[in-house]
């Protein structure tokens, strides 16, 4: 019987969760006059509320056509994402990586602030910061470049944060025991703390991605040539004629990112877990 | 379970990687190559256009050439195979300024120059006076081919050679679509002539009248071509195509070509009788493979099959980008001197840019002049300025260019940015941007020196000048400014004097006469946007905040007025989608006289924009015996500021003045359009023009008109004010007391919230309750209204205390 | 040694984060244009000032509602998610579908749910309840906070989960034999062993509660209903107009009570 209940609860915040993409799925295949039926109530105010169909009453694929090939605006904005993407995920490697080590393994002077002047620009909202991250752009010439976008991107403070919790967690007798066979610090960090700590490594690359995936403030504020942006700022007029193709192109653009969170979900868990108890 | 993991961990990476390479691959092509592109362009569309503009030395220069003749009229020129240039136009036959009866009779000539057209041979082409041209082309050794309109379905040609003598057949087009219109034609290397209809397919036309259907334009329609070897130039809906004239069959497009055009979405769509939005010429009658192209955005020369673009003349230094210019045609004498014909807002016009190697490449002075609305005014103004200044480049750019999503506060955002980041503009039109902020801030110098002299030289109203004052300063100032008017018969006269007045009319007219619409559609945006020009100037109270009663008065009206006519959800919908573009950006003004002589309504109101509506509305009066009054006459005497004018103090301050003072100036502001000049001379010009305007006194005065909802004709003609007409509006104007709230973000909320209201979607208390919440939210956070006194150290034991909070939970 | 891990990234976060931060509390004190000093003032005006007040007051009410509520609702899935063999995967991925939602979808359903003639409305007609402006009255606020755990939730869950998964089930078994039921081991054993995970996890919701901001102002607008009117709702329309040395006085009231709230949150957690 609390099987049953607990099935229930469960699976009604499932349904809850997933309902926007059900009717991202739906509304992806009707036609645009469908769609402006059922939501004409709110964007024209003429009369009555706004309904919803979970089944297209005339199933059609024009929208994945006008998305697919006739909006090739959506490609570039596809491959722009990619690239934002890839490279600060790479460079969060590059910097990050080494920084939440360092920070975790080794007991130094200014420890302990500086940790929590990472913690603390992490928090930040990103309007606080915006026009000095703009001039400091600006001097360095690289306004209105995808680098714009990508270089600060790839000093974020969050993986190292992620990162940080997961390096503590590696006991320290492992660390030791190396140290004694004569492995350099280097060593150890390559051999030891990047295996061990693969996982986690993953799974702040899982969280930054989608971070990275849904960014607009930045690209918004920094890039004025629009051939430049990101997927997340596809935003075609939805109450005019083209609802279907925008809901389409939504469907599309998520793609990616339930892929990459199904991929890395198991990592994720994995990588938080062991930090969190074997601190 | 953990090896199918790493496996998807893998997978993921690799996709990772593909995404990145191909990222890059993708991305990295299609860089801009940045080149220097000062012409402004709107923010839209892609940027990938290569397209240079020459650095270094050496510049174009464009001059005046004399029209040959008495021409007024120019319809086509050409370079011919001599390498002289001719021009096919007209003049119309009056003799001793009598009129001979036939307006419409022109005598057509063919002009030939061969010194860049300082001296031109004439030709007076026969057999063609008293008829109507449709349009011409001009054939490689100097003839001509005139098409004349003749009985329906049929177009006349006439076949001149270079000496005037003409033979003449006429023809159809095959499938009788249309009425029988040329919209363009040119002569093939052949000699054969090409003719394209109004939908937009080509044809070939025989000297025997025989018309074919010649090119393949595969669904595509052409709007303009040219022709030149054997290589058809053509410019579609969707860029450049090109054929091949033997055989029909199209050659390619061009996507370099296609940029200019791709960048300007209105060249594509748009072609008018008279003319074209764009011109192409092939250097010295090449087969195409070097191209000139001309439109408003300047000149552009093009390699086919080259990588770039390169940009000889910037429209907006030159006549070329001052709007309304239609193109008759462009001659290339080689590569140092273009001509081109075009019709302008002053008439028919040659051009000729000529390249001065020693000139520098581009302007020593560079000043920005920013707007948040598009504005033609503006543009024409820059475009004066650049003539009179062309040592002097004016970018102009607009914050809000309508189709990109871009709102008014991400366009302010930037602004501030640009401000902040010592980038900003040096001239500001403030419509719609925290004027009291800007002021507060310092960053807008005073510009009382400059209204000061305008004052002396040419005169100011004075109220408008007193109301910008502030501190003794003027930090900005109205070029120009609309009235709300609201017009109607016997009693309804009178219905502006207040909203109460006008609703009660409103809704009187309404019951007296149910069948006929009381006032004009306005969808709910229009309707509140015109009772709120009219109305707030009184709303704010001496702190700064509105006043509730006030609002509610208002909103409560526009109820009123809103309920008496029911509109349609339609014409709401497309208020949203249109009004605010046409109506903020355009100042087009939403009175409509005409509806009062086709009987569609019984009364008008909205804004009127300028003098041209004045006589307008004047006319249409004297036919339906209306008569109209200041909307809102007795409360607070209000008019609407347009093109609020501000110089930024760390912006190119001299250079600015300049450029302010000539927007002042009545040479600049005698438009009849587009708001009514506060600077008096250019009032009185503009309107002791209408005593005596030539067109009415010609009695050529255009009778408009059209037909009611029963296919009824109505109709009325223009005619001239008198003295007593202009002494009524001069002293309507000089009674204005103050501006309407200018304030965007009120306006945005009272017209969204409002909205609502008038919909039935909310009660007039909860809107009004809605309304005050969300401008006081606005006025708290520009502090110093209405708190600053009381608070102090209010606010810090405040955040202590929310730092307490924080410890406890 | 640890410099030279720290270094490179140090360098990135130093040009592109502390620097201009470091220009934000120099502004603070600065006039909003030209080189003046302005002492407190901005300090003074910006706290002063009533819509910062009610901004920090409902970004405070905001936090201190949602995020507790996100803590145990997520715990409490993730604790009833245990047990779950073989839907857990399933149902754990549906919890993360909305994060992956791109703003401007969450935008239009957000409208077409919550508008006045939105479907929500739609229902409540239907069962005959009073409709209302979901947005633009006192249940905006609600909606908010609806918004965020609903984005959130799975997030969360997954976070939980991997605190719970771990704990050694050795320790479980051993309660079982002295006799502990669910709700003893829950306070006992599950409570205590969270405790790290769950600053993590506090952190990260904090971190995430501000990016609600998005979709309120996609959704309201600028000038939202009282209520959901936070603080970058303010720091953005100071921007706007200028105001930036409120902006910047603003922000650095904000990064102490961020300061306060971590040191506070690790001494009471971590140690």
């Amino acid at each position: 019987m609390g099987k049953i209940i607990k099935n229930i609860i469960l699976t009604l915040f499932a349904l809850l969760e997933i309902s926007p993409l059900i009717f991202l799925l739906s509304g992806s295949f009707m036609d645009n006059q469908e769609i402006t039926g059922y939501i004409s109530p709110v964007f024209n105010k003429d009369g009555g509320y706004a309904t919803w169909g979970l089944v297209p009453s005339f199933p059609t694929l024009s929208n994945m056509a006008g998305v697919l090939l006739d909006s090739p605006e959506f490609f570039q904005m596809f491959w722009n994402t990619a690239r934002i993407t890839g490279l600060i995920l790479a460079g969060q490697i590059v910097s990050g990586m080494p920084a939440a080590w360092g920070l975790a393994r080794y007991q130094f002077k200014g420890r302990k602030v500086i940790y929590m002047v990472y913690i603390v620009m992490m928090m930040m909202p990103f309007q606080v910061t915006m026009l000095s991250q703009y001039l400091v752009l600006d001097n360095l010439g690289l306004l209105d470049t995808a680098a714009a976008v990508i270089i600060p991107g790839m000093f974020s403070t969050f993986p190292v944060f992620i990162m940080y919790r997961f390096f503590c967690g590696i006991p320290e007798s492992i660390i030791e025991a190396a140290r004694i066979d004569g492995a350099g610090e280097i060593q150890i960090f390559a051999r030891l703390g990047i295996p061990l700590g693969s996982s986690g490594i993953i799974s702040a690359l899982v969280l930054s991605f989608l971070e990275c995936f849904s960014m607009i403030e930045q690209p918004m504020a920094f890039l004025k040539t629009k051939s430049l942006w990101p997927l997340s700022l596809f935003l075609p007029d939805i109450n005019g004629g083209n609802a279907g193709i925008s809901l389409c192109a939504s469907l599309l653009a998520l793609m990616p990112a339930i892929f990459v969170f199904l991929a890395g979900q198991d990592y994720l868990e994995q990588g938080i877990a062991s930090a969190a108890v074997k601190e | 379970m953990k090896g199918k993991n790493k496996f998807i961990a893998i997978v993921t990476v690799f996709v990772m990687l593909i995404m990145l390479s191909g990222g890059c691959g993708g991305g990295g092509s299609k860089q801009p190559e940045k080149g220097r592109i000062q012409s402004q362009d709107n923010g839209s569309v892609n940027n990938d256009n290569t397209v240079q503009v020459k650095a270094g030395t050496g510049r174009f220069f464009e001059n005046g050439i004399t029209l040959p003749g008495e021409l007024q009229n120019i319809n086509a020129l050409k370079r011919l195979e001599d390498g002289s240039i001719a021009v096919i136009g007209s003049s119309r036959n009056s003799r001793n300024g009598k009129k001979t009866g036939r307006e419409n009779s022109y005598s057509y000539y063919i002009f030939k120059s061969n010194d860049k057209g300082q001296t031109w041979e004439k030709a007076e082409i026969k057999g063609l006076s008293g008829k109507f041209m449709q349009n011409a082309a001009i054939a490689p050794d100097g003839g001509a081919a005139i098409f004349s309109y003749a009985e329906t379905g049929k177009i006349n040609t006439y076949i001149s050679d270079a000496g005037g003598e003409t033979e003449s057949f006429s023809f159809e087009f095959p499938d009788k679509k249309d009425t029988g219109h040329v919209m363009c034609a040119d002569y093939d290397s052949e000699k054969n002539l090409v003719v394209l209809d109004a939908e937009g397919s080509l044809f070939k036309l025989g000297s025997d009248g025989t018309c074919k259907k010649a090119f393949d334009t595969q669904g595509e329609s052409i709007n303009y071509f040219y022709i030149t070897g054997d290589t058809l130039v053509a410019a579609g809906d969707n860029g450049i195509l090109f054929f091949n004239t033997s055989n029909g069959e199209m050659s390619g497009n061009e996507e370099l070509l296609d940029s200019p055009i791709a960048k300007n979405q209105n060249l594509a769509s748009a072609s008018s009788d008279s003319g074209w939005p764009m011109a192409f010429a092939a250097e010295g009658g090449g087969n195409g493979d070097s191209l000139f192209f001309a439109s408003e955005d300047g000149i552009f020369h093009f390699t086919r099959g080259g990588s770039i673009a390169e940009q000889l003349v910037e429209g907006q230094l030159v006549s070329l980008g001052s709007g309304n210019v239609i193109f008759q045609g462009m001659a290339v004498l080689d590569m140092e001197n273009i001509i081109i014909a075009a019709g302008t807002s002053a008439g028919y016009k040659l051009f000729l840019y000529s390249y001065d190697k020693e000139a520098k490449s581009a302007p020593d002075k560079e000043i920005t002049v920013y707007a948040l609305d598009e504005s033609v005014f503006l543009r024409k103004a820059v475009s004066l300025f650049q003539k009179q200044n062309p040592d002097i480049h004016v970018n102009l750019e607009f914050g809000l260019s309508g189709d990109d999503g871009v709102t008014l506060e991400d366009a302010l955002s930037v602004l501030s940015t640009n401000i902040l980041a010592g980038k900003g503009p040096d001239v500001l039109i403030l419509d719609g941007m925290p004027l009291d902020s800007y002021i507060e801030k310092g960053i807008l110098a005073d510009i009382s020196d400059i209204t000061g002299e305008i004052d002396k030289k040419e005169g100011l109203f004075q109220n408008i000048k007193e109301n910008s004052i502030k501190d003794g300063k003027i930090y900005a100032m109205p070029v120009r400014f609309l009235i709300p008017v609201s017009e109607g018969r016997g009693k309804t006269a009178k219905a502006g004097e207040s909203l109460a007045t006008l609703a009660r009319t409103v809704t009187q007219l309404k019951k007296d006469n149910p069948s006929v619409n009381a006032i004009p559609d306005k969808g709910t945006r229009t309707l509140l946007r015109d009772l709120y020009y009219a109305d707030s100037a009184s709303w704010q109270k001496e702190d700064g905040s509105l006043d509730e009663e006030a609002v509610k008065e208002y909103l409560s009206y526009a109820g009123q007025i809103y309920a008496a006519d029911s509109c349609s959800a339609e014409k709401d919908s497309q208020d949203k989608l249109f009004g605010d573009a046409a109506l903020e950006g355009e100042k087009l003004g939403t009175n409509q006289s005409s509806g009062l002589v086709s009987g569609d309504f019984q009364m008008s109101f909205g804004t009127l924009p300028g003098i041209y509506d004045l006589q307008d509305m004047i006319s249409t009066q004297a036919q339906t015996k209306a008569d109209y009054c200041l909307l809102n006459g007795k409360k607070v005497k209000s008019y609407i500021p347009y093109l609020i004018t501000g110089i930024t103090e760390n912006g190119n301050k001299e250079t600015a003045k300049e450029f302010v003072k000539m927007l002042f100036s009545a040479k600049a502001g005698s438009s009849q359009l587009n708001g009514i000049p506060v600077n008096r001379t250019a009032y009185n010009e503009v309107i002791t023009e209408k005593l005596d305007a030539q067109n009415v006194k010609d009695q050529s005065s255009i009778a408009f008109g059209g037909a009611d909802g029963d296919g009824k004709m109505y109709g009325y003609e223009h005619i001239n004010l008198t003295k007593k007409d202009i002494k009524k509006f001069t002293d309507i104007i000089e009674s204005l007391e103050k501006p309407s709230l200018t304030n965007r973000v009120i306006q945005e909320i009272v017209l969204e919230q409002g909205s609502a209201y008038l919909l039935g979607v909310k009660s007039l208390e909860e809107t009004t309750d809605t309304i005050l919440k969300k401008v006081n939210l606005y006025l708290s956070e520009q502090g110093g209204i209405l708190w600053e006194k009381e608070t102090g150290w209010h606010g810090f034991l405040y955040c202590q205390g929310l730092q307490a909070y924080l410890f406890f939970i | 040694m640890a410099w030279i891990f720290i270094l490179p990234g140090l360098a990135g976060i130093l040009v592109f984060y502390i620097i201009p931060f470091a220009d934000v509390v120099r502004r603070s004190f600065m006039k909003a244009m030209g080189n003046g000093f302005a002492g407190l003032s901005n300090y003074r005006q910006a706290a002063g000032s009533t819509a910062f007040q009610m901004a920090a007051g409902n970004t405070a009410r905001f936090v201190f509602t949602c995020i507790p509520l996100l803590l145990l609702l997520s715990l409490g899935i993730a604790v009833l998610l245990q047990g779950e063999g073989r839907y857990k995967h399933l149902l754990k991925s549906a919890y993360l579908v909305p994060l992956a939602i791109p703003a401007a979808s969450v935008v239009l359903l957000w409208n077409i749910v919550f508008d006045s003639s939105g479907m929500l409305n739609g229902i409540m007609s239907f069962l005959h309840l009073k409709t209302r402006d979901w947005m633009n009255t006192g249940p905006a606020f609600g909606v908010l906070v609806f918004s965020y755990i609903w984005k959130n939730l799975g997030y969360d869950v997954v976070l939980w989960t991997a605190g719970l998964g771990g704990i050694p089930g050795s320790i479980y078994e051993a309660a079982k034999v002295d006799g502990a039921g669910a709700f003893k081991s829950f306070i006992y054993i599950t409570i205590p062993n969270i405790r790290q995970v769950a600053v993590t996890i506090i952190i990260l919701s904090f971190l995430n509660s501000f990016k609600v901001f998005r979709e309120a102002y996609l959704v309201a607008g600028n000038y939202p209903q009282e209520q959901i009117y936070l603080l970058q709702h303010v720091f953005n329309n100071w921007f706007a107009e200028l105001s930036v040395d409120k902006m910047a006085a603003g922000s650095v009231m904000l990064c102490a009570v961020l300061v306060v709230f971590v040191i506070f949150l690790q001494r009471s957690w971590e140690t």
